[in-house]
């Protein structure tokens, strides 16, 4: 057997809007299961049938795909599993669009600030940022949650103090990269303020790597906000969150055993999307990046 | 070399320093254990709290604080934890084995099998094998590790009740006897096999595309142009060379794997000291939280930097730096 | 005065089955290789070259790529026509391949000692001492000072010349007939390519190999060998013994390649190069592929042209020898 097939032709591409998209190749299975994730999550009040938090007790213990009413099943307390489920990927997108959005802009400015500062100042963020960057999430997560106590917050502060640094080093890399560039060292010579050079010309270029990196973090974070909930580190119990209900699911499991794995499949099937997306987003920004740069 | 080595080590150690002031500043300045350990009754009298404070020493200046710690903590001494009054250094030394257990035989499972299965998915690219293979790590990296575990758990015990999926059996300490090492592997194969899952699926990754990437290189196609077999060809140039990137993941996996052994330790009621600490956690038990942490951290960084360490001598490129 | 023919092609081509279409690196190509003679292979990047000696050496990245037909004739046997196991049996002993990058072409975990013994130990099973001993010979005869000591080091120690060197060694370790030099100058600089040339020369006349010496410099055709084929879009367009090239050079491509070397000697105000760009392979004209780029073209350029004799032992492909 000979070596592995090589790469023998650039693809010289016409260039047709609808060839494009074609040519992209988008992932439509997972980009449709990250847009209903979305959809339940914000109208959850319009798509689940029932109060999450209301117990039924003439309704309990009902499998799922066997009542019109409850199509999903009930728990051992009669709450409808569907709509926790709905309401739960609400507790998603409440946790993970602060948490990303703060990792995001503290290790943006982070990474800025050092890239482009350089020597000492760089150096010393650098060695705090790489300490973190290996560090066992579960871990930090535990700091912050003794600090700060459980419940949302606690989750998004745990979630930003395990991801920032990522962002940060990555930043960096970037703007070391892109700071010598010609129209930055003109920026520079005309006068402009460091702060407005950092925002203006740094930033806009490195914004498609940090749309990947984001992308391809989420599954992540969506993994430690369920692992921390399973816990009992994260949301309080009771409220509707897919790792909460694993946990209620595992004390019950001979009994109502698809409350454990119904929201597990949830996680797995929305990670998997992100991660999928994550690569093709990679893989759609990147050759292209080199090619019009 | 050796500069490499001592370099290392140094910045462990200081990483190592800045962790235990991390650790016990976050601890200490937002938590009150004085408060924490005065009886109900008397919550409300000052005195009673003042002199609580005196006596564990909370009313002396934040450094002295922190170097009475950080004294206690090279000797592992870090008080005795508030709920079980017994030092929390005989707790985690009590609880230790079964982590480091569960913890290695998780990452020599991962590695083992991991390595292996992507060298040989990148060889057999794009066939059924490469396929399932990429199903399974697609799958192993999204599912959650607590969830899979009950899965397995329901599976294990209800239908093939092959394994056990409680506890360690009766093994104590680190040395089990003779007669019972078949039942602790017993005990540890479910547990450990959860733990590696994750780890298996991004080394399986790694390998894969590190391989597929070395098997395009020109020093592959002038071992193939040398007349070398197809084994050598992949075993000894190939492979070795793939090695590189996935060592380098070796530190990270450990965090992985730290990170796993909290949750597989719950569920499978693993007597760890994952589970330890999360006791402490949700039981604001600042000592123990304090030494679990740690603990676990000083673990998490000498591992690296002994895996940096090997990755200087399988690389020799890396020692001029 | 003829040696014997060691490797024969015949209408070799080879084809990459990709989704944007055929490309056909190779289209029916056909040479002959003399015991003792040096063939250059001359074209731009492109135009097929490496692709030829892949293919020589049954080593044409799969699955996309595929000898769809011709022979490879070595020792009586068609080359296409053997398993892998048999083509394994021939690389390294029947014929062998250098790369254009030293540094690459070494891996870089080994010591160089390692690489060496380990083509030595497929040819011979001695002791390792008789190995070792072998492998500091074969140093010294690519001529790398101090051999012994050098065994032990690893490439990335080393300059580019000498790496190229090292490669020359276990490239000729287990005495090839036929050696293949891809580029292996290009990345060495000046001084140090006419030393390796010289080398390579010096390696040719002691152990009777013939060497395929692929390369765009006719500087290096001027110096290394006997015979030329100029290849463009996959195919010979021109195929002659050197003195025969350089004095008539009889396809425009050929022509307009000798005119873009410049001249030392003379001072001109805009260097002489090839107009347009070479076409791509997947979508090649059904003509004369040079046509589009040709100063000469005229109408029956765009039918394919036949092979034209010039005159003993030269061959062009061009439309202007149609005796008419």
């Amino acid at each position: 057997m000979a070596v592995t097939d090589t790469n023998v032709l650039q693809m010289t591409s016409t260039a047709s809007w609808r060839q494009r998209i074609k040519e992209a190749r988008l992932p439509w299975v997972p980009l449709a299961i990250i847009i209903l994730v979305l959809i339940l999550g914000i109208f959850s009040e319009l798509i689940a049938p029932f109060d999450p938090e209301a117990s039924n007790l003439k309704a309990r213990v009902i499998p799922p795909f066997t009542n019109g009413e409850h199509i999903l099943g009930t728990d051992i307390l009669g709450k409808d599993i569907f709509s926790r489920l709905v309401f739960g990927a609400r507790t998603l997108l409440q946790v993970t669009v602060p948490a990303m959005a703060i990792a995001v802009l503290v290790g943006t400015a982070i990474g800025l600030v050092a890239g482009y500062s350089g020597r000492w100042l760089d150096a010393i963020l650098m060695r705090i940022t790489d300490a973190t960057l290996g560090f066992p999430s579960i871990l930090v997560a535990m700091l912050i949650v003794t600090l700060i106590g459980t419940g949302v917050w606690g989750v998004v502060f745990a979630v930003t103090a395990t991801t920032w640094a990522r962002f940060a080093r990555m930043i960096r890399g970037e703007v070391l990269g892109t700071k010598e560039r010609d129209f930055v060292l003109l920026a520079k010579i005309l006068g402009v303020s460091p702060t407005t050079i950092m925002l203006r010309h740094l930033f806009p270029n490195v914004i498609n790597t940090l749309m990947v990196m984001i992308s391809l973090t989420i599954g992540q974070v969506i993994l430690l906000e369920a692992s921390l909930s399973f816990l009992g580190l994260g949301m309080k119990p009771g409220e509707p969150a897919w790792g909460i209900m694993v946990a209620e699911g595992r004390a019950q499991l001979l009994t109502v055993w698809w409350l454990a794995l119904l929201p597990g499949i949830m996680i797995t099937i929305v990670v998997m999307a992100c991660n999928f997306f994550g690569d093709w987003l990679r893989d759609y920004l990147d050759p292209k990046l080199r090619r019009s740069r | 070399m050796s500069l490499y080595i001592l370099r290392r080590l140094g910045e462990g150690l200081v990483t190592l320093i800045a962790l235990s002031f991390v650790v016990f500043g976050s601890i200490h300045l937002t938590g009150d254990p004085a408060r924490f350990l005065i009886p109900v009754t008397e919550a409300h009298d000052e005195e009673v709290y003042q002199a609580q404070r005196e006596a564990m020493g909370l009313d002396r200046p934040f450094i002295i604080q922190y170097l009475d710690f950080l004294q206690g903590a090279l000797r592992a001494e870090f008080g005795k934890s508030f709920i079980y009054s017994v030092p929390v250094k005989d707790l985690i030394l009590d609880r230790l084995p079964a982590t480091v257990h569960l913890a290695l035989t998780g990452m020599i499972m991962a590695f083992a099998l991991g390595i292996p299965l992507g060298i040989l998915a990148a060889v057999k690219r794009d066939s059924i094998f490469d396929k399932i293979g990429q199903a399974f790590a697609v799958f192993g990296l999204a599912a959650p590790q607590f969830w899979v575990a009950i899965m397995l758990i329901m599976i294990m015990g209800a239908q093939l009740t092959w394994l056990p999926t409680h506890g360690r059996g009766d093994i104590e300490g680190w040395w089990p006897e003779w007669h019972q090492v078949p039942d602790m592997i017993h005990h540890l194969m479910l547990p450990a096999f959860v733990l590696a899952i994750t780890v298996i699926a991004a080394v399986m990754r790694l390998t894969r595309s590190a391989m597929l990437e070395i098997l395009d290189s020109d020093f592959v196609k002038f071992a193939q142009v040398k007349g070398l077999s197809h084994r050598s060809v992949i075993w000894k140039h190939a492979a070795r060379n793939a090695l590189i990137p996935v060592l380098t993941f070796g530190g990270i996996t450990l965090a992985g794997l730290l990170n796993g052994s909290v949750v597989v330790e719950v569920v499978f009621a693993w007597p760890g000291v994952g589970l330890l600490l999360l006791e402490g956690v949700r039981n604001r038990d600042f000592p123990m939280t304090e030494g679990a942490i740690l603990l676990s951290g000083f673990f998490y960084i000498i591992t690296s930097v002994i895996i940096d360490i090997l990755y200087g001598y399988v690389d020799p490129r890396v020692r001029i730096r | 005065m003829e040696n014997e023919v060691i490797l024969s092609v015949n209408d070799l081509r080879t084809h990459f089955f990709t989704r944007s279409g055929v490309v056909k690196a190779v289209d029916g190509i056909s040479f002959d290789l003399r015991k003792g003679e040096t063939l250059g292979i001359v074209g731009e990047s492109g135009s097929g070259k490496s692709m030829t000696a892949w293919s020589i050496l049954g080593m044409v990245p799969k699955p996309s790529g595929q000898i769809v037909s011709g022979s490879i004739v070595y020792q009586g046997e068609d080359l296409i026509q053997k398993s892998e196991q048999d083509m394994r049996d021939i690389r390294g002993s029947g014929i062998c391949m250098v790369m254009q990058d030293p540094l690459t072409s070494l891996n870089p975990v080994f010591s160089v000692g390692n690489q060496v013994l380990e083509s030595l130990r497929l040819e011979y099973t001695e002791s390792k001492q008789t190995l070792r001993d072998r492998a500091v010979d074969l140093l010294s005869k690519v001529r790398i000072p101090a051999p012994e000591t050098r065994l032990d080091a690893f490439p990335h120690q080393m300059s580019g010349g000498m790496r190229q060197r090292v490669v020359g060694a276990i490239s000729i370790a287990r005495s090839p007939n036929i050696l293949i030099a891809d580029e292996p100058t290009t990345s060495l600089d000046a001084t140090i390519q006419l030393q390796y040339l010289r080398l390579l020369k010096d390696i040719q006349e002691q152990t009777g190999a013939a060497i395929i010496f692929i390369t765009h410099d006719f500087g290096i055709v001027a110096r290394m060998c006997d015979r030329v084929a100029v290849m463009y879009a996959g195919k010979i367009v021109e195929y002659a013994e050197v003195e025969q090239l350089f004095d008539n050079p009889s396809h425009p491509y050929t022509e307009a390649l000798l005119e873009s070397v410049p001249d030392l000697d003379v001072d001109v105000d805009t260097l002489p190069s090839i107009e347009g760009q070479p076409p791509s392979l997947d979508d090649l004209p059904d003509g004369c592929a040079f046509a589009p780029r040709c100063p000469v073209a005229f109408e029956k350029c765009s039918v394919y042209p036949g092979q034209y004799d010039i005159e003993q032992g030269h061959t062009a492909r061009c439309w202007r020898h149609d005796g008419s």
